[in-house]
């Protein structure tokens, strides 16, 4: 075999991920002499990273050391996508740690180490690289659950995390050594399938590790608890970028599956109730929706909504008659990603602590809908995109895996998937009618600098555009996301 | 030599161990050498499969894996020191302030 040469295409694919991991290196050590600037640091490393990447959003792959990089469209565009929700995190953790007192560059570090492992793990096919890009992004997270120390609960969030979350590498990571068993190799693309009871039991530990990730039924248990205890922006990140980078995994995955076969390909075999995924779409939408219909504390309802999406989601990685809805899936990323960042940097603007513990309740804010009215007017938005009503991202995205599913013979889990999104209308109003139809004297603290609007500004701005551009598509020169999603899908099999 | 199968028997023994170990003890140290034993059951899996079939692939994901567990085992150390100067236990049942 020949040594791997490095050309000018590799090093221009590997750059974005290079300038976050350097940049984090670089923003930690500035810990050192106590700086305070590591807003601003990280802000500019991102944008390098984010400059870096535009190029390639539009160029052809790169495939290299044997599916150790693969720089195609589609993972140039989640790596976009993951630079934005990073942006918005750092928007929002700015203020927040400013009036906690806490605003230290190993923040920053840690949360762009984080990100460097999820532009890593969505631009492969190795398995190996893929857990290394899974440890990249999962333990600068366990940190930064626990990063308030004074919050006990943070520590605990961040203890639970690290637990189950290592649990699952260990299981995805004895499934893969029993995949390379099976097929003699550990790259995804080059996989055919080997000795059957050795290939399902590898693809159902890779894919429980996974489910441990996105937090779908049943692996969720720890999802409201440690969403809950971490500070919120940081409840935030791992809300929108996590499903990101691990669904896109999913999404390559299964998508490659379905074109070669291979031992994933036998999971999804199976019409509705024969198949596992069906069974993992029913359950984590049911389980998500309906445990958020009892909660009060905004923060362990976004987590369950987030599990609910989650079902959503694996609604376009079931094949049925069809192939995996590459379009649907991306979509409905995107719009996931900008909805929740928005409806967190709401709840940051109003939460604040109460002896180190963090106050979240929805009954907060009652009556600030007239007193604070482009907020109110952003949260509002914000949930009828997550419940799904139009003129939003979140509808459009619903509609997308919706009637792609219908076409691919899915009938039974649409209609449950609908029943569901509907059941979730009244948890997601809650907050609203507590905005608008409530009212108290008791005076709240709402944070007003200038990173937390335009965090929400962006959020706003993207749901509707995503919600009114799908029309605006027939205008010559009008961008459309759209327009982006579907040259991605065309880059995957 | 012992045949494959002996070894990938240990190694799935291994596996289970530190699997039934993490979700029934209670302590917190115990939990996290339970986690290493299921990294290292995954190892003597790859290391067995690349002797049996001749390639290299699975003892350099050993390799990295090895890495990866020791940075593993630094944060979790780190987070359980963090939260025993605060509670002074390691006992997984006294932490139970996120239920509320």
């Amino acid at each position: 075999m020949k040594p791997p040469v490095i050309t000018p295409e590799i090093v221009q694919a590997i750059l974005p991920f290079v300038i976050l991991a350097l940049g984090a290196t670089a923003i930690t050590m500035t810990g050192i002499w106590k700086s305070k600037r590591g807003a601003l640091l990280s802000l500019i490393v991102l944008l390098i990273s984010a400059w870096k990447l535009g190029p390639l959003v539009e160029g052809g792959p790169t495939i290299t050391w044997a599916g150790a990089i693969v720089a195609d469209r589609l993972s140039m565009l989640l790596s976009a996508v993951l630079v934005c929700s990073g942006l918005l995190t750092v928007l929002i953790a700015r203020p927040v740690l400013r009036r906690e007192n806490n605003d230290r560059p190993e923040f920053y570090g840690l949360l762009l180490f984080s990100l460097s492992g999820m532009l890593l793990i969505v631009s492969t096919t190795n398995l190996l690289v893929i857990f290394l890009a899974l440890e990249l992004l999962s333990l600068p997270l366990y940190i930064l659950c626990g990063y308030n120390r004074e919050d006990a609960r943070g520590g605990e969030a961040a203890l639970k995390y690290f637990l189950l979350g290592s649990f699952s590498s260990a299981i995805f990571l004895y499934g893969t050594a029993l995949l390379f068993g099976a097929t003699g190799t550990i790259d995804l693309a080059a996989m055919v399938e080997g000795d059957r009871l050795l290939s399902i039991t590898g693809a159902l530990l890779v894919l429980s590790g996974f489910l441990f990730k996105v937090g779908a039924v049943p692996f969720h248990m720890w999802a409201p608890d440690v969403y809950d205890g971490a500070p919120t922006p940081v409840t935030s990140f791992m809300a929108t970028s996590v499903k990101v980078a691990c669904f896109g995994v999913l999404l390559r995955l299964f998508a490659l599956a379905g074109e070669a076969g291979g031992p994933f390909a036998l999971l999804m075999r199976g019409e509705n109730m024969g198949n596992v995924l069906w069974w993992i779409a029913v359950l984590t939408m049911t389980v998500g929706n309906i445990s958020a219909l009892t909660q009060s504390n905004i923060k362990r309802m976004l987590a369950f909504s987030s599990i609910a999406h989650a079902g959503y989601i694996f609604l376009g990685l079931i094949p049925g008659s069809g192939s995996v809805d590459v379009r649907g899936v991306l979509y409905y990323l995107i719009a996931y990603v900008f909805m929740t960042t928005g409806a967190f940097a709401v709840v940051a603007a109003l939460s604040s602590r109460d002896r180190g513990r963090e106050v979240t309740g929805v009954e907060r804010y009652a009556g600030l809908g007239f007193r604070r009215p482009y907020l109110g007017l952003a949260m509002t938005v914000f949930m009828i995109s997550l419940a799904g009503i139009p003129p939003t991202a979140g509808f459009f995205g619903k509609y997308l895996l919706f009637s792609s599913a219908l076409d691919r013979g899915l009938t039974p889990l649409v209609v449950i998937a609908v029943l569901n999104s509907a059941l979730s209308v009244y948890y997601y109003l809650r907050p609203v009618v507590v905005f608008y139809m409530r009212d108290t004297d008791r005076p709240v603290q709402v944070d007003d600098s200038i990173t937390l609007k335009l965090a929400v500004f962006i959020g706003v701005v993207c749901v509707l555009w995503g919600g009114f551009a799908p029309d605006l598509g027939s205008l010559p020169g009008v961008p459309t996301i759209l327009g982006w999603v579907e040259a991605s899908a065309a880059a995957l099999p | 030599m012992a045949p494959t199968e002996q070894y990938l028997l240990v190694s799935a023994a291994l596996f289970v161990i530190g699997c039934v170990g993490v979700l029934s003890r209670r302590n917190l140290l115990v939990v996290l050498m339970s986690i290493e034993l299921m990294l290292n059951a995954a190892n003597l899996t790859f290391a067995t499969f690349a002797r049996a079939s001749g390639l290299i692939d699975g003892q350099i994901v050993v390799f990295f894996v090895i890495a990866v567990a020791a940075a593993e085992a630094a944060v979790g150390l780190a987070i359980v020191v963090a939260l025993f100067r605060k509670k002074e236990t390691v006992n997984l049942d006294r932490f139970t302030m996120l239920h509320q």
